[in-house]
C-alpha cells in the first residue's frame, strides 16, 4: 500500500502538560482525499490542526508526513516538510498586500516564487485585481481565498483549513467548498476542520468526528452523515454501547 | 527676533532631531516586533559612539593604519577611519544586542510581566552605562578636536559640512530601511511577524530569526547615531541615557510601531526642543518637548501616523 500523505497515531496534544486536550486521535490522509474534522465546540478540532502545524506541544504519539516524522518540529519547518495550515481567524496579514500575502506564503521557497503565484491567481482570478490591494480590505470570500492562496504556495502535500466558512454568506461558504474541491483534485491532500456540518459532509470524502478529544465516529462521509449517532454527539449524549 | 534666528533654530533642531530619529527607529521596531519596551536602547547609542571611538583611537595609535585609511574628506572633519570605525561599531553593537536578548531579554519577554521588562531593560542600561565609565571615564570625548567653520547659506544660516552628513546619513539609511522592509523578503517577514507572530510561523517565516534581525537593525541605527552625535556634539557615557526619554517621546508621538512615525516624532522633537532652548532656556528643554508630547497625544492617543488598536 501507499504511504499516506498523512499518518497521525495515537496523538496526545495540549497546551498543558498533564491536560492534554486530545487524548488518542489518529487517521490516515491519502492524497487528492478531503478529510473533515467534525464535532462540538471544545472537541479538539483545532488543537488537532494546530498540533500537526507545530503550534500545540505534542505529549504523545506520531504525526508523519509522506512517512516522514514531522513530530516536534517547529511550525516553520513543519510547513517547509509539505504541510500548510489556514488557521480560522486572522488568517491573512491583513496590513500586507495579496501580492505581499503570497510572497510569504512562499518565504521558505528558494526560487520559483512568481510561477507559484501566477499558479494561485489561475485558480483564483478574482484576486488579480486585487494584487496591490491590502488583504485587510477584501471581502470575506477574497480574503479566504488570499488565506488558501496563500498556504498553497509552498505546493503543499497536505493543506489544512480551520473552519473555511466561519463568518461568511451562505453563497460564498458554497465557493469556498468548490475551492477546496479544486485543491484535491490537483492532489493535493485536505484536512477540513468545520461546524458546519451538513457543507462540509456534502465536500469530504471521509469525515472524523470527534467528542473530548478523542474519536467518537469516522468512516466515508455519506456513512457518517446517515448515522444517528452523529445528533447524539453534537447535543452531547454518550456514545452509543458505552459503559455508564 | 529675526527670522534667520528661527530658521537657524529650526535647522539645529532638525540636526538633533535626525539622531534621534535614528534611535526612535530601533524603539518602534523592537516594540512592534517583540512587544518590548527596550529602556535600554539608548546604551546601544552610547556603546556605538565608545566602539567607534575606541577603533579611531587604534587607527591613530598605528602608523600603518593611519597611512592606509588617509586623512579627512576636506570640507568634513573625517575619512576613512571614522566609515571604518562607524562599520566595526555597527557590527559590535549587534552583537551587544543579540548577546543581551539571548542571555537576558528573551528571559524577560517569556515571563510576560510588563513592569519586569521595563524595571530589567532599565537595570541593564545602568549596567551597560557604568561599563562605559568604568572603560572612558565620566568625562567628555571627542572624535576630532579640530574646530569645523560652518558653512553660511541663505539669510544667514549655519551649518558645519558635518551636519551636512549626518542628515544624509539619517536620510539615506531611512530610505534603505523602507526599502527593505517593502522590497526584501525578510522586511515582509517582519511586517508579518509585527502583525500576527502564529500566522507568520505557519507560513514558513523563523520567527527567531526575524526577532534577531530586528535587534541588529535596531542596534545598528542606534550606533550610527552614537557615531553621528561623537562627530557633531561629543562623547559621554551618559548620551544614551539621556537620550532615552526623548527617544520615547519621539517613538510615542509618532505613533509606536510606525518607523516613519518615529522618524518624523524624532524630528518634531528636536525642533521643539531647539526652539525651547531660543525661547525660554536650556533648562526647560526636556520640560518642553513632552508638553508636545502631552498636546499631540490629547488630540491623536495614537500618535501622528499610528494606527488604532
Amino acid at each position: 500500500m501507499a504511504e499516506p500523505a498523512l499518518a497521525v497515531r495515537a496523538l496526545e496534544a495540549g497546551y498543558v502538560r498533564g491536560v492534554p486536550i486530545l487524548r488518542g486521535v489518529g487517521f490516515d490522509l491519502a492524497a487528492g482525499e478531503i478529510l473533515a474534522i467534525l464535532g462540538p465546540n471544545g472537541a479538539g478540532k483545532s488543537t488537532l490542526v494546530r498540533t500537526i502545524a507545530g503550534l500545540v506541544p505534542r505529549f504523545a504519539g506520531e504525526i508523519r508526513l509522506a512517512g516522514a516524522s514531522l513530530a516536534d518540529l517547529p511550525p516553520h519547518r513543519v510547513v517547509a516538510a509539505g504541510f500548510a495550515y489556514v488557521p480560522q481567524v486572522a488568517n491573512v496579514f491583513a496590513e500586507l498586500t495579496v501580492d505581499e500575502n503570497l510572497a510569504l506564503g512562499g518565504y521558505t521557497l528558494k526560487r520559483g516564487r512568481a510561477e507559484r503565484a501566477a499558479r494561485v491567481f489561475e485558480l483564483f482570478p478574482d484576486l488579480v485585481a486585487k494584487r496591490q490591494a491590502k488583504a485587510g480590505r477584501l471581502s470575506g470570500g477574497q480574503r479566504q481565498m488570499v488565506a488558501i492562496g496563500r498556504a498553497l504556495m509552498v505546493e503543499p502535500r497536505v493543506l489544512a483549513l480551520d473552519e473555511p466558512s466561519a463568518g461568511l454568506a451562505p453563497i460564498v461558504v458554497e465557493q469556498v467548498f468548490a475551492m477546496i474541491r479544486r485543491v484535491a483534485r490537483s492532489g493535493v491532500a485536505v484536512l477540513v476542520v468545520e461546524q458546519n456540518v451538513r457543507a462540509a459532509l456534502a465536500t469530504a470524502d471521509r469525515a472524523l468526528v470527534l467528542a473530548e478529544g478523542v474519536e467518537r465516529l469516522s468512516g466515508a462521509a455519506g456513512d457518517v452523515a446517515a448515522n444517528a449517532a452523529i445528533a447524539e454527539i453534537y447535543l452531547g449524549g454518550a456514545p452509543a454501547g458505552a459503559s455508564p | 527676533m529675526t527670522l534667520a534666528i528661527w530658521l537657524q533654530s529650526i535647522l539645529d533642531g532638525l540636526v538633533i532631531g535626525a539622531t534621534v530619529s535614528l534611535g526612535a527607529i530601533g524603539i518602534t521596531l523592537t516594540y512592534a516586533i517583540l512587544r518590548f519596551a527596550n529602556f535600554a536602547h539608548g546604551e546601544f547609542i552610547t556603546w556605538g559612539g565608545y566602539f567607534a571611538l575606541a577603533v579611531l583611537g587604534a587607527v591613530a595609535g598605528s602608523q600603518d593604519l593611519k597611512a592606509l585609511l588617509g586623512g579627512p574628506f576636506e570640507p568634513f572633519s573625517f575619512g576613512w577611519p571614522l566609515i571604518v570605525a562607524t562599520l566595526a561599531s555597527i557590527l559590535a553593537a549587534s552583537a551587544l544586542a543579540l548577546i543581551l536578548d539571548a542571555i537576558y531579554f528573551r528571559r524577560l519577554r517569556r515571563a510576560k510581566i510588563a513592569i519586569a521588562s521595563v524595571i530589567g531593560a532599565f537595570g541593564a542600561a545602568l549596567v551597560l552605562r557604568n561599563l562605559v565609565v568604568l572603560g572612558y571615564g565620566a568625562d567628555p570625548e571627542y572624535f576630532s578636536r579640530e574646530i569645523q567653520i560652518a558653512i553660511r547659506f541663505g539669510p544667514g544660516l549655519r551649518i558645519t559640512p558635518d551636519q551636512i552628513a549626518l542628515v544624509f546619513v539619517t536620510a539615506l539609511l531611512v530610505v534603505s530601511l523602507h526599502l527593505f522592509l517593502t522590497r526584501t523578503q525578510m522586511g515582509r517577514a517582519m511586517r508579518g511577524v509585527r502583525e500576527n507572530p502564529d500566522l507568520a510561523s505557519v507560513s514558513g517565516i523563523d520567527v527567531a530569526a526575524v526577532i534577531r534581525a530586528t535587534w541588529v537593525i535596531g542596534a545598528s541605527l542606534a550606533a550610527v547615531a552614537g557615531v553621528l552625535i561623537g562627530l557633531t556634539i561629543q562623547l559621554r557615557p551618559s548620551i544614551g541615557f539621556d537620550l532615552l526619554l526623548p527617544l520615547f517621546a519621539a517613538a510615542v508621538l509618532g505613533g509606536i510601531g510606525s518607523i516613519y512615525g518615529a522618524v518624523l516624532g524624532g524630528l518634531v522633537i528636536g525642533v521643539s526642543e531647539s526652539l525651547a532652548v531660543m525661547l525660554i532656556g536650556p533648562e526647560y528643554r526636556a520640560a518642553i518637548s513632552f508638553g508636545v508630547l502631552f498636546l499631540i497625544l490629547l488630540v491623536r492617543p495614537q500618535g501622528i501616523l499610528g494606527a488604532r488598536a
